[in-house]
């Protein structure tokens, strides 16, 4: 081996990466060449002197810093990872808690009326008109009086409720059955005692007609009277739909006592009741009805077809049946829990 | 397939399990020698930690992907060698603090001192760091790597993917370089010879 060869492979001597017989040639070598030798040495050195450099030591929160930056980065993952792993079990699994909870929200929306109904954009009754033919969108002043026949519009802003104590209706029928009897006994006394049998006849036949119709009434006040007193929570809800202000309608007619008398008649159809009816200035009738206010619409909807254009018979003879109104207005079970609202209907005859 | 001489084995396979706890004991373990390489191949303290901690960051989200072909030692150098090369090129060329400091200055010393009391001496240290920094970075990591950090030749080549023969070659160049530059301390006076092959 030469003095080239000897430098050459001297790291590998000192690392003791030599095989066997390159070792015993080196050594030999550097046995007798004092430079080679004291190059050996000195890389000896120097590898000595880069081992007992100083560790460096990293600073003492090494370890929270490592432990921060994984956080950092593992952060959106996390939530990630809750929510949808292990992927095959949490996926469908979600999937399907969402389907049943959206099935179960339609469910209780179709099946609630009130939710539906309150879903529904009302249509603004102002732009409603009701004639006798078909209903007609126009505006109340643009309209000629001949057309302007059971026409209703709400009164914006709505008047103030004269809610003055009146007499019920059935207090109303009393009394007028009362003054029936009343007349019916005054004309007998005046024609003496006693009458032709025809007059007396008349007289009697009109007594128990009168008779026959404040019993009728009789009865309705009874049962109203009961109703009454079967639905406490009736009054609550009374108090309730009082306590705020009616919303006022305009309705056109050619026959205003038709009309109340129709509305009167259609009401309980429709779970409403007529709670005053009073004359106004230049004949006109001011009613204030009450319905839940889920039917108000219905309601309405029905009032646009009542036609006053031609007398029912049983209109005629004062009977407030209101059966031509039934029949248009649809049947439907009456909810006693739903919340009641007050309308005030004026009614006005179309001049 | 992982080696079975891997201390590291036990722990590598609860990260890859998802303890992460078991992360914990690796960085304590290794924290100093990639300091310490990271530290003489940047030439500066405060970026050299910094990356030394992004380089356990990045070890512990490439372990799913570590299949245990080498040791997790080995593995671990080899992403700091790349991550410090890789790292500020044009700031290792600002580090050539031969220019900087007008050349190395050597001390002199009276050739009977042991060279290892020479090491107590803090100005004794900070030149052979500097020296160190000098060298070519393909030269100084392999001289770091096993003259410093105690790597063997296998394991230099594995974190690097060098060939046994590359190791050798710039190993030896790199500790003549170092000797040259620390000639006077041993031997004041002595003529330089050329000593690289």
């Amino acid at each position: 081996m030469n003095c080239q060869e000897a430098k050459e492979f001297s790291s590998e001597y000192l690392d003791q990466r030599l095989p066997p017989a390159r070792v015993l040639l080196l050594e030999e070598h550097v046995r007798s060449c004092s430079d080679c030798k004291r190059q050996i040495e000195d890389l000896r050195n120097t590898v000595s002197l880069l081992g007992s450099l100083d560790r460096i030591q990293p600073s003492a929160d090494f370890l929270d810093q490592v432990q921060r930056k994984i956080d950092e980065q593992t952060k959106p993952w996390r939530i990630w990872a809750w929510m949808f792993e292990p992927i095959r079990v949490k996926v469908p699994l979600e999937a399907a808690a969402l389907i049943l909870l959206s099935v179960g929200a339609l469910h209780l929306y179709y099946r609630t009326p009130e939710l539906s109904k309150e879903a529904r954009i009302p249509r603004p009754l102002e732009s409603l008109s009701i004639t006798r033919d078909k209903p007609q969108e126009e505006s109340v002043g643009k309209k000629r009086a001949s057309e302007r026949r059971n026409e209703i519009t709400p009164n914006a802003p709505p008047a103030p409720a004269t809610l003055e104590p009146q007499p019920s209706a059935a207090e109303a029928r009393k009394e007028q059955s009362f003054h029936a009897q009343e007349r019916a006994a005054d004309v007998s006394r005046k024609s003496g005692a006693p009458a032709s049998p025809r007059g007396s006849r008349e007289v009697e036949e009109k007594s128990i007609d009168a008779q026959g119709r404040s019993s009728e009434r009789d009865q309705i006040a009874k049962k109203e009277a009961a109703g009454l007193a079967a639905e406490p929570a009736r009054a609550a809800r009374d108090q309730m739909a009082a306590s705020t202000k009616p919303e006022t309608y305009e309705l056109l007619t050619d026959d205003v006592d038709l009309m109340g008398a129709k509305i009167e008649a259609l009401l309980p159809t429709f779970g409403g009741r007529l709670l005053t009816r009073e004359a106004a200035p230049e004949s006109r009738v001011l009613l204030i009805v009450e319905l839940p206010e889920y039917r108000r619409t219905e309601f309405l909807a029905a009032l646009k077809e009542i036609d006053t254009s031609k007398k029912e018979p049983d209109q005629k003879e004062g009977r407030t049946g209101g059966r031509a109104a039934q029949g248009s207005a649809p049947q439907s079970s009456l909810r006693t829990d739903a919340p009641r609202i007050r309308l005030q209907l004026r009614i006005i005859p179309n001049n | 397939m992982r080696p079975s001489s891997d201390p590291d084995g036990e722990l590598v396979q609860k990260v890859q399990g998802g303890d992460r706890s078991a992360f914990d004991p690796l960085v304590l373990k290794y924290r100093h020698r990639i300091m310490g390489i990271a530290s003489r191949i940047l030439g500066d303290r405060a970026e050299a930690e910094d990356l030394a901690q992004d380089v356990f960051v990045k070890a512990f989200f490439s372990l799913k992907q570590f299949q245990g072909e080498a040791l997790f030692s080995t593995w671990l150098y080899r992403i700091t060698a790349n991550s410090c090369l890789n790292h500020r090129r044009k700031r290792l060329r600002d580090l050539q603090l031969a220019g900087d400091l007008g050349g190395t200055e050597p001390i002199h010393g009276d050739g009977a001192s042991n060279p290892h009391m020479l090491l107590e001496k803090k100005e004794f240290k900070a030149v052979l760091e500097k020296t160190i920094a000098t060298l070519p970075k393909e030269r100084r990591i392999v001289l770091i790597l096993r003259d410093i950090e105690g790597l063997s030749y296998d394991d230099i080549a594995d974190s690097l993917g060098l060939e046994l023969g590359t190791v050798r070659s710039r190993l030896h160049r790199a500790r003549l370089e170092i000797q040259e530059s620390i000639k006077e301390i041993f031997s004041p006076g002595a003529e330089k010879k050329d000593a690289r092959i």
